[in-house]
């Protein structure tokens, strides 16, 4: 019988045993992985820095968190290095805490926790927007600042982050793509699908952009095509279209497939350095592309980025500054954000090349 | 006093170990969180979090004992709360009295009753009649609902959910007392009377130790495992329709990690799988120590929720190693040597 209540305490023994190891473990972690990690070579950081100090808090250190889609992802590993990149410049702990899968579910969870233990500021991503409303009503009500980041439609925000708009990242990839073919030649657009609205839009854009700017390039009358979101697919239409359009200089993607699949085409039929394609794509998928002079560049914004500007509007509004459009976040690409509702928009697309493709980690 | 102590403690193998691992649990974030843990606001989260995946666990419970799993619970749950929420948002319109959405909302409520019974059904008859591993079956039927759902939601949430129903799931009765918690609470007690005072509950407990001798003393066993199935997918389904309160809207993978948590839960109350074991208020035990690991751990800004699953991890290995040592309750291969 006495052997049973041992066996009781050693178990609690053992909870306890694992509850201190883990604490401790993580603390040691944290600090281990601050001092090994790389920085990455951060023009801006400089840049933004005397507006950061600005933003050093009087007396009142508000408590942020920052809840990401998920945890242990790249993207959201980099967003997380950038955080207590903030947190160190500011002297501002973070709470960076996420669900361990996209689980919306889990998500909520955490924010749950999170709103109800207390905070000031809650920075979120959301994995599906409609499940985060109720508990962001909870977190308002209760006087909790809440900023989100690619959640546009969301009601119980403070702020949603957007790094662009439509007409911006538009006529940034219409800019670069004009860039590298001197400005004159036939060009086509590229998106998803037909159906799918801020593709088209941003194409749209983008050309309107062309006939302002660029009186020398010309749309060929197909205007636009349609990949499916498949990079096979872009492959194929991009040597058709090259096979239709002799002339053809300029391929104006749009969705993350386009550009790596019009480049293995360019690649492929010996065209680099004649004809030219651009889209939004992730760094390391067109890597190589980038390194042999295939791809100029691609259009992507920086989530690091775009994460600390989410936190200096945070702390602004903590302070109880005004915020309006042309409001500073002292992030580059946020110094003079517009405000549309409770949409901020910045001009935070950013051009990946060559020098810049490694920064990211994805 | 010490000696009834002793003697509960023997007899109690899994409430001892759960009691000890709760006081523990609190022991420690009393002192390293003083300041967080005991605040009107933790414990309110608490509350309110795990009503959702407790349901589902008393659900899960009851085919555990008759010697059944179910997988299948979260997905079927979120295709019921998708029909349902379908039905508020078409039903749902801008002005209506209280009185007309609590109309729509029972309606929804019996869509999800029934939805869950046929789920129950199915995987009962699945079970019971074609003899398919319970495992299997509900794994295949998982993969139906969750198909299902997101063929007719394209994979979005869907939204729509009438007003007073999100409203009720974040209302505080008398002040204090959460209306999800209010429903755990009452499903709870039900589940408690069935197991300890109706013959349904013995004869479950029955099937669960030995399926061909409740057979053999006139029990219908095909029955029982089909009613059994039919009671625990509905009470799953309340659980994804408390989720719907928290979430506002309804999708096709909302809590698919709720699966393996209910597992767990079940696991270290010990409440295995085999069947014929188990007591539901040790699974209350564990589904609150769950929950207070869990927020316990969202209360350091430098521990994840990775470290939340590894300690659960690590706890049921613990509990596994220390039910081979309980007899009585352990598992069959103890049973076995004593028999020996």
């Amino acid at each position: 019988m006495k052997k049973k209540v041992l066996a009781g305490l050693l178990a609690a023994a053992m909870t306890a045993a694992m509850l201190m190891g883990c604490g401790g473990g993580d603390d040691s972690k944290t600090s281990g992985s601050g001092n090994t990690e790389q920085t990455p070579s951060n023009d801006e950081q400089d840049a933004a820095g005397g507006d950061d100090q600005a933003q050093e808090p009087s007396g009142d250190t508000p408590t942020i968190a920052f809840v990401p889609k998920v945890m242990g992802q790249a993207w959201w590993d980099y967003v997380e290095k950038n955080v207590k990149e903030w947190s160190e410049e500011n002297g501002i702990d973070v709470i960076y805490k996420g669900p361990t899968s996209v689980d919306a579910a889990d998500q909520v969870k955490i924010m749950t926790d999170l709103v109800n233990q207390g905070v000031d500021i809650l920075c979120f991503s959301p994995n599906d927007p409609a499940s985060c409303e109720a508990i962001c009503k909870e977190a308002r009500d209760k006087g909790i600042i809440v900023i989100a980041t690619e959640a546009s439609g969301m009601e119980n925000v403070d702020y949603d982050v957007e790094a662009f708009d439509e007409t911006g990242l538009g006529g940034f990839l219409m800019d670069q793509l004009a860039a590298q073919m001197g400005e004159e030649g036939q060009y086509i657009t590229m998106v998803g699908s037909m159906t799918m609205e801020s593709q088209n839009n941003w194409a749209d854009a983008a050309v309107a952009r062309q006939e302002e700017a660029y009186p020398n390039m010309e749309l060929v009358p197909d205007k636009r095509v349609a990949d499916d979101s498949d990079a096979e697919k872009a492959y194929n239409l991009t040597k058709e279209m090259i096979q239709k359009y002799p002339d053809l200089k300029g391929i104006l993607g749009t969705g993350s497939f386009d550009a790596p699949g019009a480049a293995r085409a360019i690649q492929e039929l010996g065209l680099t350095g004649k004809v030219f394609a651009i889209s939004v794509a992730m760094p390391l998928e067109v890597k190589d592309y980038l390194q042999d002079g295939t791809l100029g560049s691609v259009a992507l914004w920086d989530p690091g980025l775009s994460a600390k500007a989410m936190l200096n509007l945070g702390v602004k509004m903590h302070n109880g500054e005004e915020i309006a459009s042309g409001a500073d976040l002292g992030v580059e690409g946020y110094n003079a954000v517009e405000i549309q509702g409770t949409v901020v928009v910045g001009q935070g697309q950013i051009a990946v090349t060559m020098e810049n493709v490694d920064n990211f980690g994805f | 006093m010490l000696a009834k102590v002793k003697n509960f403690a023997s007899k109690n193998n899994y409430t001892t170990m759960l009691l000890s691992l709760l006081a523990v649990l609190l022991l420690f974030f009393s002192i390293t969180k003083a300041g967080t843990f005991w605040t009107v606001g933790t414990w309110k989260g608490i509350v309110m979090q795990f009503p959702e995946y407790g349901l589902m666990t008393i659900g899960v419970m009851f085919c555990f004992i008759s010697g059944n799993i179910d997988m299948s619970f979260v997905a079927l749950g979120d295709f019921a709360t998708i029909m349902a929420v379908r039905y508020m948002a078409a039903h749902t319109t801008e002005g209506m009295s209280n009185g007309q959405m609590v109309g729509v909302i029972l309606v929804s409520l019996l869509i999800v009753i029934l939805i869950g019974a046929l789920g129950g059904v199915i995987n009962g008859v699945l079970i019971a009649y074609l003899n398919i591993p319970p495992v299997m079956a509900t794994i295949a039927m998982q993969l139906v609902w969750l198909g299902l759902s997101t063929a007719l939601t394209q994979g979005y949430a869907v939204t729509g959910v009438t007003p007073l129903f999100t409203e009720i799931g974040h209302t505080m009765l008398f002040g204090f007392l959460p209306v999800p918690l209010l429903v755990f609470i009452v499903v709870f007690l039900i589940a408690a009377f069935l197991l300890k005072y109706t013959t349904y509950g013995k004869k479950l407990y029955m099937i669960g130790t030995n399926v061909k001798a409740a057979r053999f003393s006139a029990i219908n066993t095909r029955g029982m495992i089909i009613g059994t199935f039919v009671l625990a997918d509905i009470i799953c389904c309340f659980g994804c329709m408390l989720m719907v309160s928290t979430m506002n809207s309804a999708k096709a993978d909302y809590g698919t990690s709720y699966v393996m948590n209910v597992i767990l839960i079940l696991v270290l109350a010990g409440v295995l799988p085999d069947g014929g074991m188990g007591k539901i208020f040790n699974v209350l035990l564990a589904i609150i120590s769950i929950q207070i690991i869990s927020s316990g751990v969202n209360m350091f800004s430098s521990l994840n929720p990775y470290h939340a699953s590894m300690i659960w991890g690590g706890l049921l290995i613990i509990v596994l190693i220390l039910s081979t040592r309980f007899n009585g309750s352990g598992f069959k291969l103890r049973k076995r040597k004593k028999k020996v």
